[in-house]
């Protein structure tokens, strides 16, 4: 046997082997990224949640303690930082369809929280004016913009557990 | 010839090994940090529940605090500048969006009646 041809086969099969290996080594890493962009997501989301739960036991608060003014600074925190929620997680990228069904969820709810925010806010206001009926219809309206979002947000995390 | 079946058998045994490692990786994503993967979701999904839960309280005590006939507390009601300026700039959002306001909760009471699938044409993703 030539030294040649059996030198030309041990580079095919050697070339052969880096491809496998690179296109086995590429496989694991995509999927192993498409989780990971998942779980950012979900750290997001989770975090968002918590800032707009510490937000709410402060209008909660104020509420109660029949502080409207205070009131009204909170409900428009709230609402603040619902819309950076919202813009946190838009820049998130998702892999899954999963993910990306979380994505649509979580947008939405945090969406819905900033509606829910503004009509707190402006709820607090009518009351400070003394127009008691527009200040409760404008809570009803966020409340039931908090409603639609809460259960938005609680659908996002159970996609993202 | 020798060398010639060693070379493959090096192939076949890298190829499988190859195969093996990309399936275990996505057959078990999170791989080494499946625990600390775990934990945060679990956590994370009580977060949800526990925002969910916040918000739906101060719904209630906004609603409450709306209604109530009785004065407010003039004296402990005393809130900072910044305060201040973060209600008036909010005030221009609200104003704002009034029309949105009608559409949304038109919108908002729909989605109450139908299943999740029926809120995708809400606000949409970006």
């Amino acid at each position: 046997m030539s030294l040649i041809p059996l030198l030309v086969r041990q580079r095919g099969a050697a070339t052969l082997t880096f491809v496998v290996a690179t296109l086995a080594l590429m496989l694991a890493g995509s999927a192993s990224s498409a989780v990971a962009s998942d779980a950012r997501l979900g750290v997001v989301v989770h975090t968002w949640s918590k800032t707009i739960a510490a937000d709410a036991r402060s209008v909660s608060l104020n509420a109660r303690q029949r502080h409207p003014r205070l009131m009204t600074a909170s409900a428009a925190r709230f609402s603040r930082d619902s819309l950076r929620a919202r813009a946190a997680i838009a820049l998130q990228r998702p892999s899954s369809s999963k993910g990306r069904r979380a994505k649509g969820l979580a947008l939405r709810a945090f969406g819905d929280y900033t509606l829910a925010g503004r009509r707190w806010a402006a709820s607090g206001r009518a009351r400070l004016r003394g127009h008691r009926r527009d200040a409760t219809t404008l809570a009803r309206t966020g409340a039931t913009y908090a409603t639609n979002g809460n259960r938005l947000l609680v659908a996002a995390g159970a996609l993202l557990s | 010839m020798v060398r010639r079946e060693i070379v493959t058998w090096s192939a076949a045994a890298v190829l499988i090994g190859g195969l093996g490692v990309g399936s275990a990786f996505a057959a078990n994503p999170s791989g080494g940090v499946t625990p600390t993967v775990t934990t945060t979701t679990t956590q994370g999904t009580d977060d949800e529940e526990q925002a969910a839960s916040d918000v739906a309280g101060a719904a209630d005590d906004v609603q409450s605090e709306a209604e109530n006939p009785t004065a407010d507390d003039e004296q402990g009601d005393q809130s900072s500048a910044d305060d201040q300026s973060e209600a008036q700039d909010d005030q221009g959002e609200d104003e704002d969006d009034q029309g949105e306001d009608q559409q949304g909760a038109a919108t908002s009471g729909s989605n109450g009646t139908h299943g999740e699938s029926g809120d995708d044409g809400g606000q949409g993703d970006d």
